[in-house]
């Protein structure tokens, strides 16, 4: 992809720019992290309007899908189900991949709270009231993530990372072009596209 | 001379009540001398004077009228005046009242009076152009220019000269009101919605809302005598719903032996509406009945949606009432509504998994039982006693056009009811305290509904006008209400006036008003059957969360007792307080000027909320006291009628609106939009907001009416204009910030003519002349074109 690598150079020179401040601990810095986007997870598009659905499963560590079968694991940070998404931790699953939501911008999050992380338990998952359904208005009876919400997690092995949803159709459409706004030509519902970050070396910096 | 076409009004004082009639001054000048002509034949007294006004010139035209009888004349080309009766009354008094001036009551002893030629009187000017009445701002009849507050009146000679057939059409017309569709078509006051506003026909409130929006539309305006409009909460007076103000529709009451009205007009889009009036009065007893129909084969503006934008539809109202004075001292009054609507529309629905083309039936109907006993037990004392009953039922059906069938159909059924008592003593001339208790029951059985719903509540009022000194007026009033699912309230008002010159008054009012949680608020049970979500009303909330969980919806780790403990369940009225001030000045005798200055805050607005996660992962949502909103503006309004038969208005509104917990998180930094592009999040700024949807900040109207006498042609050119407003969300955080939301601001132009011939009357017009459009209101649906006719018959 060629704009991760912008980014990539971005973020060297800003690298190069915090380096040349000298304030002392500079040299205990990470390097930042690159944000990623991950386009249609899906969310098992396949069960049918209104029934009972399974999950799908995403890592953040490895930037994989993981395959249902290893749903009962460790190996998954997050699941999403229709407009479901639970967390790795508590009664949604054997893991320890805690969070928190944050009413901020992505880009903003510079350092990841301290404190707060949360284990996701019925009936108040952590990633709940994720977006605005628009009903009668335009895009008609369309789900838009509510914009400036943003999960902060620690996986499993500790790391902490960032996430927003950009959207939940397929290919991350503009809602605001006609075949969006027209729902028998609209992208099909399902496939969440996530941009996120995570910081590898254990530490809370972006 | 000016006053020659000018309608004039008599106002007859009987036992505190007033009677109205309206009548060209030729026929009135004919009946009064008849009188005077029959009563001079067994006359045993006379007398007489002049009127002049504060230069001490002699006013021509004044209307004089002897209280409690049916004696009255007018002051005569050179300002003089004679009366003759048979018998005086007990407490003589005279009125005189005359366009532009205030109305003098005065009083006289027998010796004072009788056979004296030589009384003097005296008029001063009045703040106001036209003499008026208003009965909506205090529940007693009174001048406009003693009541405190700003009342706006639409006369009827406006409405049927309009061309106009439904009561949004007349409204629309209005400097500082709007209409606005969503769900109906309803009325928007001071910035605030349909469901704030109470709408009354003859003073008691129409009932039937779809969430929250009255529609408009339903009712007709073929028998209305005047809306009368008062803007400010006024819940002390009227209860629930007089958040915004009060719209007051006063029906027709003829006071002729007979009289006969048809008419029938036709519009662009094959919308017809036929009109009956009759009325009938014998010596104690009043009939009057009007009915209407309308019919309209719809209109598609947009070819790319299925089924037509306005459904075809066929309308038909009664109405019936009658006035019988059993004694001097008792009046019996009941009036009837019934209204009926079927709307047909055609719809394209899934049936077995493919779109068909379904049959979209609407019926709906409305009716009222209205009786009033009005008991005049002494001169000080009137009891009203009132009872009102009314329904609106509903009933709709999707039928697939295929095979016949049944896809889905609804109902809802409600009822309301209403006893009332209300006393009004008179201490003195000005000065009156009315003080009443009523019970309302309200009822509603409905799809979505379980079983049978009842609310029901009580309340009590006081009211005490009066002048506490020279040149102040002073109206207190204060109600409270209980009610059996939501919190009980106090409801004061406050408002004075003063009168700085003779043509200068100033007003101010303080007011709190309140809007009742409804009913879907309260009792809806309603789960999605598609999304599978839920939404929940508060009075049963525990046992329906209870029966969730028996039925596996709800998880049963879930403690039912602790999460309705996380919240207040009991839900608060939704409240206002509304300050309203301004002025009334006329430095000429032809220019009427007023501006008012208004400030709603509103608090305790419900909305749902997540409560808690159904095992299907879909939301249980109910709902709660939220959030608070602001609208303040000011309003102006300038009058001028050089000649009697030349009439210009013109209005003008600025509004400013904000949901004040939106700009507080706008000031923090915590409001965000998604750029519908990339899908990104963006920080909104607090200069980006626009305020609440569908409020426009610049709204304007100039009216221009003009009668070439010669011909008895008159022209009736409106212009409206609603400035920019938002009507959308485009991207995800549910307000009003970038461009793609607002609608650019628009004149509407409409044009009406008549010509009167003996009886006959001729109209044709043009609503909507530069044919504008648009989807987001469909009212708007281009240039209509009409022709009218009617005829009036009278004795």
């Amino acid at each position: 992809m060629n704009k991760p690598s912008l980014i990539f150079i971005l973020s060297i020179v800003s690298v190069l720019v915090i380096s040349c401040t000298d304030n002392g601990v500079n040299s205990t810095l990470p390097e930042p992290v690159n944000a990623k986007i991950m386009m249609n997870i899906p969310a098992d598009t396949a069960a049918p309007r209104g029934a009972p659905h399974s999950f799908d499963y995403f890592s953040f560590e490895t930037g994989q899908l993981i395959p249902r079968s290893d749903s009962n694991s460790s190996k998954w940070d997050i699941g999403f189900g229709k407009t479901t998404i639970i967390l790795n931790s508590g009664t949604s699953g054997p893991g320890n991949t805690t969070g928190q939501l944050l009413s901020v911008l992505f880009n903003e999050i510079k350092e990841a709270p301290e404190t707060g992380y949360l284990s996701d338990n019925k009936p108040n998952l952590v990633y709940n009231d994720w977006y605005n359904y628009t009903g009668d208005s335009s895009p008609p009876h369309a789900v838009i993530p509510k914009p400036g919400l943003v999960l902060v997690f620690k996986t499993a092995e500790g790391n902490y990372g960032k996430m927003e949803i950009l959207s939940y159709y397929k290919d991350n459409p503009s809602y605001i072009d006609a075949s969006f706004i027209n729902f028998r030509t609209r992208p099909p519902s399902g496939f969440y596209t996530i941009r996120y970050a995570i910081q590898e070396k254990g530490s809370r910096i972006f | 001379m000016l006053l020659l076409n000018m309608k004039v009004r008599l106002i007859y004082y009987l036992d505190l009540v007033y009677l109205k009639i309206r009548g060209l001054q030729s026929i009135i000048v004919l009946l009064a001398s008849l009188v005077l002509l029959s009563s001079t034949l067994s006359a045993q007294h006379q007398f007489g004077g002049k009127i002049v006004d504060e230069n001490n010139e002699l006013l021509v035209g004044v209307n004089i009228v002897l209280i409690g009888t049916n004696a009255a004349t007018m002051s005569n080309s050179d300002g003089f005046f004679s009366l003759s009766v048979d018998k005086l009354p007990a407490n003589i008094a005279l009125a005189f009242s005359y366009i532009g001036y205030k109305t003098q009551i005065k009083e006289f002893t027998t010796n004072e009076l009788v056979n004296s030629t030589e009384l003097a009187i005296s008029l001063t000017p009045s703040a106001f152009l036209l003499s008026e009445m208003t009965v909506t701002a205090t529940r007693t009849r009174s001048l406009v220019e003693d009541v405190p507050l700003a009342v706006e009146r639409i006369s009827e000679e406006q409405i049927s000269s309009s061309g106009n057939i439904q009561l949004n059409e007349v409204l629309a017309e209005q400097a500082g009101l709007q209409i606005v569709e969503d769900h109906g078509t309803g009325l928007q006051m001071q910035g605030l919605s349909s469901e704030y506003i109470l709408i009354l026909v003859d003073g008691e409130p129409l009932v039937g809302r779809m969430a929250g929006t009255l529609d408009l539309s339903r009712i007709a305006v073929g028998d209305i005598q005047e809306i009368e409009v008062i803007q400010g909460a006024s819940s002390a007076l009227y209860g629930n719903e007089a958040l915004a103000g009060v719209v007051n529709i006063i029906t027709k009451q003829s006071d002729d032996a007979w009289s006969l009205n048809l008419s029938q007009r036709a519009q662009t889009h094959n919308r017809i509406s036929t009109d009956i009036n009759a009325s009938t009065s014998f010596e104690s007893l009043k009939l009057q009945t009007y009915i209407n129909r309308q019919s309209s084969n719809g209109l598609d503006l947009n070819e790319e949606v299925f089924g037509t934008t306005l459904p075809a539809y066929d309308a038909y109202t009664f109405q019936q009432r009658m006035a019988w004075k059993i004694s001097p001292s008792l009046e019996l009054s009941i009036s009837g509504r019934f209204y009926t609507e079927d709307q047909k529309n055609t719809a394209q629905l899934n049936q077995n998994g493919e779109l068909a083309e379904a049959a979209d039936f609407g019926r709906r109907k409305d009716w009222t039982f209205n009786p009033i006993l009005n008991w005049h037990y002494n001169d000080r004392n009137r009891t009203e006693f009132r009872y009102f009953l009314s329904g609106y039922d509903t009933f709709s059906e999707f039928r697939f056009t295929s095979n016949d069938s049944v896809q889905s159909s609804s109902t809802f059924n409600q009822q309301f009811e209403r006893y009332e008592v209300l006393n009004h003593h008179l201490f003195t001339e000005k000065t009156e305290l009315s003080i009443g208790a009523g019970q309302v029951t309200e009822q509603l059985d409905a799809l979505r509904y379980d079983g049978l719903n009842q609310f029901r509540s009580n309340y009590a009022l006081i009211q005490l006008q009066m002048s506490p000194l020279k040149d102040f007026r002073i109206v207190g009033g204060l109600r409270y209400d209980t009610h059996s699912e939501y919190q009980n309230r106090w409801s004061p008002k406050f408002s004075a006036s003063y009168q700085a010159l003779d043509r200068l008054r100033f007003y101010a009012s303080v007011g709190s008003g309140f809007k009742a949680p409804d009913f879907r608020q309260l009792a809806l049970n309603f789960t999605n059957p598609i999304a599978g979500y839920s939404v929940i009303g508060t009075s049963k909330l525990d046992t329906r969360l209870q029966q969730m969980q028996d039925d596996g919806l709800i998880s049963s780790d879930i403690d039912i007792a602790n999460l309705l403990s996380t919240f207040t369940n009991e839900l608060r009225a939704e409240s206002a307080i509304s300050f309203n001030t301004g002025f009334n000045f006329r430095p000429f005798d032809k220019l009427a000027i007023g501006a008012n200055l208004f400030r709603n805050q509103i608090r305790d607005l419900i909305d749902t909320f997540i409560l808690t996660t159904q095992t299907n992962q879909q939301n249980l949502f109910t709902y709660r006291n939220i959030s608070r909103v602001q609208t303040q503006g000011i309003s102006l309004n300038a009058g001028y009628y050089p000649e009697a038969n030349l009439q210009f208005d013109l209005g003008y509104q600025f509004l400013d609106t904000k949901d004040i917990d939106v700009y507080n998180q706008l000031e923090e930094g915590q409001l965000f939009r998604r750029n519908p592009a990339t899908g990104i999040s963006e920080r909104v700024l607090t200069s980006e907001y626009g305020g609440l949807f569908n409020r426009s900040r610049h709204t304007a109207s100039a009216k221009l009416r003009y009668t070439y006498s010669p011909l008895k042609w008159t022209f009736f050119l409106r212009a409206n204009y609603r400035g920019r407003f938002a009507f959308r969300d485009v991207n995800s955080n549910q307000i009003a910030d970038v461009a793609e939301e607002f609608q650019e601001g628009r004149w509407l132009l409409n044009l009406s003519t008549h010509k009167n011939f003996g009886n006959l009357k001729i109209e044709l017009g043009a609503i909507n002349l530069s044919n504008e459009r648009s989807f987001q209101e469909p009212s708007l649906a281009g240039r209509r074109l009409y022709i009218g006719i009617s005829y009036a018959l009278s004795n």
